[in-house]
């Protein structure tokens, strides 16, 4: 097993686990050999965005050399060590929080995300900006809805500043997919449309339906902070007012995931997108 | 990958998913919600409390069916858009609209199929070109939803359109500067970030394109391959937002796909591009931007009957069931111009019940079907056949419109404009179970059938349970029934009763379940705004005052259970009504009423009210008027008996039931049978006027809410022969074939008439042979069979027995002739023969000498047609039949007397001027032209039997002018084409001598009517002026341009 439980604090059916990655010399080849074929599959390549602006019959749009000069984006370059960008706007270590959710959610919690995707965090006016995972979890008929947000920190403070400063935090980030419903479920449906198989389309069109139904139904929604946090940086008090005033996201439940590595995120996700972006490389 | 099999299970299971979670438990409370606010009165609130999960449910629904459409499976994803649609109109009119609210609104009555319904809501909100702002995908996304609603509401024919077409018009011209600017807006943003921002202009811009190809598409219906590029468009926005995963704008998107698609789905074009070169020529007429009113789309009940076997032409019957309003008339000009492609050289045959809808049905298919030079005429809707109007009938006809009674005469008489008959269209066809004229549109069909073995069937009526039946009966295995329930607006039925005592009383409406409307079942009882009339509270009372309080939403009709209760409570409602303002149109009907019943009568003075009464009393002119009134809104009450059923097809926004019980002269008081009842209440709720039809019974207490809701359970039963009734009351085959037999078994009478016709067609001999295979093309026989075997064997039985009284008859082929035009039973003609001595001679047949004062010949006749079974001449008042009086009401109306002359002299018993005019009228109307007429021309062709050398070119139109009530065969003439009856007389002379010759087709007559000066019009004893009278004459021609 590649997670080890550290702590748990579990109280009144909310959850707070935090666990170590392996880090037995070389774990970071393990980790990237793992990451390294779900990032090629979840940025895909562009070009057919291009053709189908040229389908659009528009002259003179600058569009076409926009992309093209986009195109070279095709996977994320990390952030230089000089580059001017803070270190958590990183592309690469952001996505790569947000791959350790996704494996982590499946090998812990066997939690099903039909439709992976790594989002933009800097679209202009997206109107879903966020919400890192949707997922559910089926057991018997009781099924759950799974919101998670994934940040990634090395910040000495405890809680680090993620965790509840501002909007962009993940307790304000949780907190509005619970409050602003028509957003979330707008993110149910476009998942439901979009989901591979038809027992994935049956559950989501089942939640979608419970989520407009709202406290009448039976749907139980888990809203998922998760921290990826340098080894050396975790303290207990980083679940933050999670844990302390849990009501806040009422009457969703809480499952507070912190995983650490050991190593600065910024140096793993260069290493790990390295690797993806280098073809050569299996 | 889902397969199509899963997906398809996918969607049957959402049905189970709703139905465990309870989601659509808010439905009926949106519907409720939005009845109440539609109903309510002014000072009242709502107490349908919104949910706050309606727009999240709506949103699912829309999540879930348009997925559910793009995945073809479009019926399912259509329930389901239907419930979100009415979620967003609750919250669109209750918690108020923005663009995107109502894109949504527009998105989910399209894919429900509600677009009449959609294009009147459109109607109701300002929406205006986008401005430009600094945002530039914000002002994409805003253009292209405004775009999409004008492409939705249409309005002012293609001006919405042509909107939709220059909003993208300007996004196009505005793109490079607003593109500069945006995209210096995000410069200092990662090249990531800048990748996500082209990515959703991509999507964008795609969806620009969506509505380009939709509104180009609905323009000219090209290019062919728009439903592909659509796709493509749709396709590419997807596939660019999915990059930045705005699920938001996906759903948009998606949203906007399915809106577009139905719309071209709707389209015009894209549903006639298979039926052939002449019906798109049609289209292209009825497309046309000269067309007031073009045609841009089909409601979905047109569609479906389209995707049915409407046009098979392997199919030899049709029988196509729709609801009032759902547009049959363009259905049967398709037909007609698709069996004239097919037949170039044949007449089709287009039968309906009344004299206003031969006018009405010819008026709109002439001017449909005029640039395809498609000739279409109007036989005169009564029994005898006038020698000019023979005459004129031989010339150009392609399409004969009339009634059943008509072209059965004009069959019966083997006249040559029904020779090469293709198709036969019916219009209302559950009439055939109505007692005495059932049988004659029964009898006609099955007599084409028979003798017509190439022509085809379109059957239409709103109701019509056992289609496959009525269809297998003329086309045997070759039959499509085809039933569509989809009705332009949304009907509901409800209660009406008084709450509180007076004078602080109201009315409140409580929702009854029917099964033809939609069900409304947590309604809680709506105030409405309320005027209550004095006197007691009868059913009559709560009536009336509901009828008036619904006046302010729109146009009501109150039916009454008989003619003198319609015009009593027309009489009373102006007290309440104010006068309403004056128009043209209003102000040349008013004259003409006054002209027809005098200056002081009533019916004028409540139409300045916007008041009116309609039933079977009033003239055909006046009644038409009244009808047009209606139907242009200028008529906001009317009281009508169960007439108006029979009368032109308009639809009204609210109907108020006295009872849902009728008094007849004959039967007394009787339950107004369901599909009667069904086919004026139908009426309720205009297409693009109305969003609710109201179905509004008037009650005391809770008892008389029991009897209704009883009433409304029930259904529209099976159309049966009217025949059928007839023979199971036989008790004892062996009848006598005489009057007797004709007055107790009318119908059955008509259906010997119908053996005698099969005589004439070959002989007696062969008609005894081949009696079952005769009996077998008979509806009556068809239905017995099917019932029961025993009664199937009394009708041969009977036939077996009538046909021996009639085998000395047979051996005169003449006579059986004779008998076969008169339109009346051989024992009748038996009885007129048996009594035409006295007018063999033909000289007494002359006009001059018959109508002349002093002359009782006349008299004589009508006191020999007041013996005839089939007439039903009744008394004028006095209690006794004077049958003196009735021959000089008949000299009176002749001569060119008015109504109100004719009340004075003849109806004195009735003390009150008003209702004198009025029984006039209805005698007038009812029984001289109607019945008298018939009667005079069957005496006529049997007095003159067998005589040689009778001049018919001068006698023969005798019974044309008591039918027209004029005095010259011109004026007959000049009658038959819509000229008011005393301009008819005034213009009769000049038309002598300028038009009228052996040539003269009725176009010309029109043409040359079109010329003469409104001066020329003026009636001498008339208090219409000439312009008035020429202005009468061009609505009654359907031409209503100038007013």
């Amino acid at each position: 097993m590649t997670f080890t439980i550290r702590k748990s604090f579990d109280q009144d059916g909310h959850l707070y686990r935090t666990y170590d990655w392996e880090s037995v010399e070389g774990w970071q080849d393990r980790l990237a050999n793992k990451l390294v074929p779900l990032i090629r599959e979840l940025y895909s390549d562009f070009e057919n965005l291009n053709k189908s602006c040229q389908e659009t019959g528009l002259e003179g749009t600058q569009l076409e050399q926009f992309l093209e000069t986009a195109l070279k984006a095709t996977i994320p370059k990390p952030r230089e060590p000089e580059s001017k960008t803070p270190k958590q706007f990183d592309v690469c270590r952001a996505d790569l929080a947000e791959l350790l959710a996704l494996v982590c959610l499946d090998g812990l919690f066997a939690t099903k995300v039909p439709v992976k995707n790594i989002y933009s965090r800097e679209l202009n006016a997206a109107t879903s900006r966020g919400l890192d995972i949707l997922g559910y979890e089926k057991v018997g008929n009781d099924l759950s809805l799974i919101i998670c947000e994934v940040k990634g920190s090395e910040d000495g403070n405890s809680p680090p500043s993620v965790v509840e400063t501002g909007e962009d935090s993940l307790k304000q980030q949780l907190y509005s997919y619970v409050t602003r419903k028509e957003k979330t479920l707008d993110r149910i449906l476009n998942i439901s449309k979009r989901a591979p198989s038809i027992e994935d389309k049956k559950i989501l069109a089942q939640i979608a339906m419970n989520w407009a139904q709202g406290a009448a139904s039976s749907l139980k929604v888990i809203v998922c902070p998760f921290l990826v946090r340098k080894m050396d940086c975790y303290k207990d008090t980083d679940y933050g007012s999670f844990r302390t005033a849990p009501g806040y996201h009422a009457p969703a439940k809480i499952r507070f995931l912190i995983v650490c590595v050991n190593s600065d995120l910024n140096a793993l996700a260069e290493h790990i997108y390295s690797k993806a972006r280098s073809f050569g490389d299996k | 990958m889902i397969s199509k099999k899963e997906f398809s299970e996918y969607a049957g299971s959402l049905s189970n998913l709703f139905e465990s979670t309870g989601v659509l438990s808010v439905i009926p409370k949106a519907h409720c919600g939005y009845i109440e606010k539609e109903l309510i009165a002014k000072d009242s609130e709502v107490k349908t409390i919104i949910s706050e999960r309606t727009d999240l449910i709506a949103k699912t629904l829309e999540g879930l069916a348009s997925d559910l459409y793009l995945n073809d499976q479009i019926s399912i994803a259509n329930q389901y858009f239907d419930d979100a649609f009415i979620c967003r109109r609750e919250l669109v009119y209750r918690a108020g609209a923005s663009t995107e609210s109502l894109f949504l609104l527009a998105v989910d009555a399209l894919g429900a199929g509600r677009s009449a319904e959609l294009r009147l809501i459109l109607d109701e909100f300002e929406i205006s070109k986008p401005t430009l702002r600094e945002n530039w995908p914000e002002l994409i996304k805003e253009s292209v939803l405004i775009a999409f609603l004008f492409v939705c509401r249409k309005k002012n024919g293609w001006n919405d359109i042509t909107s939709a077409v220059e909003i993208i018009q300007e996004l196009r011209k505005f793109q490079a500067e607003m593109e500069t600017n945006y995209f210096e807006t995000i410069a200092d943003i990662s090249l990531l970030g800048k990748f996500a921002s082209a990515s959703n202009l991509v999507a964008l811009y795609n969806m620009a394109k969506i509505i380009d190809v939709t509104a180009s598409y609905l323009i000219n219906g090209s290019p062919a391959d728009s439903f592909i590029k659509l796709r493509k468009h749709y396709d590419n926005a997807v596939e660019a937002i999915q990059k930045i995963g705005d699920a938001s704008l996906e759903i948009i998107i998606d949203l906007l796909f399915v809106g577009s698609d139905s719309l071209l789905r709707n389209s015009i074009w894209f549903n006639t591009d298979t039926l052939g070169k002449e019906v798109r020529r049609l289209v292209q007429e009825l497309t046309s931007s000269n067309n007031e009113n073009p045609f841009i789309e089909l409601w979905p009940s047109q569609q479906q009957a389209l995707r049915s076997s409407l046009f098979d032409p392997a199919k030899k019957s049709v029988v196509l069931e729709m609801p009032t309003s759902a547009g049959k008339t363009l259905m049967a000009e398709f037909a007609i111009v698709q069996s004239r492609a097919l037949n170039p050289d044949s007449v089709i045959v287009y039968v309906v019940p009344t004299r206003a809808l031969v006018n009405q049905i010819t008026l709109q298919l002439r001017r449909d079907l005029a640039a395809l030079k498609i000739v279409v005429e109007a036989a005169v809707p009564v029994f005898e056949l006038d020698p000019t109007e023979d005459e004129l009938l031989r010339k150009s006809c392609d399409i004969l419109v009339s009634t059943p009674e008509k072209i059965e005469l004009l069959i019966r008489s083997k006249h040559p404009v029904v020779e090469r008959l293709s198709l036969v269209i019916a219009d209302e066809i559950h009439n055939i179970a109505m007692q005495g004229r059932g049988s004659v549109l029964e009898l006609f069909l099955g007599t084409v059938a028979r003798e017509k073995p190439t022509a085809r069937f379109l059957l239409m009526s709103p109701f019509i349970p056992n289609a496959a039946q009525l269809g297998a009966w003329l086309g045997g295995d070759r039959t499509a029934p085809i039933k569509i329930q989809w009705k332009p607006s949304e009907r509901i039925t409800a209660a009406a009763f008084y709450v509180g005592r007076r004078p602080r009383s109201h009315i409140q409406l409580r929702m009854l379940p029917s099964a033809h409307n939609s069900t409304v079942k947590e309604c809680i009882d709506v105030p409405i705004d309320s005027t209550i009339v004095e006197g007691s509270k009868t059913k009559s009372n709560v009536a009336l005052s509901t009828a008036i309080s619904l006046t302010a939403n729109g146009g009501v009709l109150l039916l009454c259970g008989g003619r003198d209760s319609a015009v009593n409570k027309a009489t009373k409602a102006i007290d309440y009504v104010p006068k309403i303002d004056s128009s043209p149109f209003l102000d040349i009907c008013i004259s003409y009423l006054k002209d027809e019943f005098g200056e002081s009568h009533i019916l004028p003075k409540i139409l300045e009210h916007g008041v009116a009464f309609h039933h079977a009393g009033l003239s055909q002119e006046s009644r038409y008027l009244i009808e047009r009134l209606v139907s242009r809104g200028l008529i906001r009450l009317v009281c009508a008996t169960t007439t108006l059923a029979q009368g032109v097809n308009f639809p009204i926004r609210s109907v108020v039931v006295e009872g849902v019980t009728r008094s007849t002269e004959t039967t007394g008081h009787q339950k107004i049978p369901f599909n009667e009842f069904w086919n004026i209440a139908g009426r309720a709720g205009r297409a693009m006027k109305d969003h609710l039809g109201l179905i509004i019974f008037a009650a005391r207490d809770n008892d008389d809410i029991k009897v209704y809701e009883e009433y409304l359970r029930g259904d529209a039963s099976e159309v049966l022969s009217s025949i059928l009734g007839d023979l199971l009351r036989i008790e004892e085959i062996n009848e006598k074939f005489d009057l007797n037999f004709v007055a107790h078994y009318p119908s059955l009478a008509r259906f010997f008439q119908y053996l005698l016709h099969a005589i004439t067609i070959s002989n007696y001999d062969s008609v005894v042979s081949e009696i079952d295979s005769i009996l077998r093309s008979s509806l009556v026989y068809h239905q017995v069979g099917d019932v029961n075997s025993a009664h199937a064997k009394k009708l041969l039985q009977v036939a077996r027995q009538y046909l021996q009284q009639v085998q000395k008859k047979a051996a005169n082929k003449g006579f059986l002739e004779l008998i076969d035009g008169t339109g009346f039973s051989s024992a009748t003609v038996d009885y007129l023969f048996s009594q035409r001595d006295v007018f063999v001679n033909s000289d007494v047949w002359d006009q001059e000498k018959l109508f002349a004062k002093g002359n009782d010949t006349l008299t004589q006749m009508v006191a020999i047609l007041s013996g005839i079974p089939e007439l039903d001449l009744t008394r004028l008042g006095s209690g006794v039949l004077d049958v003196e009086a009735i021959a000089n009401i008949i000299k009176d109306w002749v001569k060119g007397e008015s109504v109100e002359e004719i009340a004075d002299r003849y109806f004195s018993a009735f003390k009150d001027k008003d209702t004198r005019i009025l029984r006039a009228s209805q005698y007038i109307h009812a029984k001289l032209t109607g019945q008298l007429a018939w009667g005079m021309s069957a005496l006529q062709k049997v007095s003159l039997f067998g005589q040689e050398d009778v001049k018919w070119e001068s006698i023969g139109h005798t019974p044309s002018l008591m039918f027209y009530g004029v005095s010259s065969r011109e004026a007959a003439t000049l009658r038959m084409v819509g000229v008011p009856r005393m301009s008819a007389n005034k213009l009769a002379e000049k038309f002598k001598s300028e038009i009228s010759s052996k040539d003269t087709t009725f176009h010309d007559i029109r043409s040359w009517l079109d010329k003469v000066e409104p001066k020329e019009w003026g009636p001498a004893k008339s208090t219409l002026s000439g312009s008035q009278s020429k202005a009468i004459w061009k609505i009654l021609n359907g031409d209503e341009r100038s007013l």
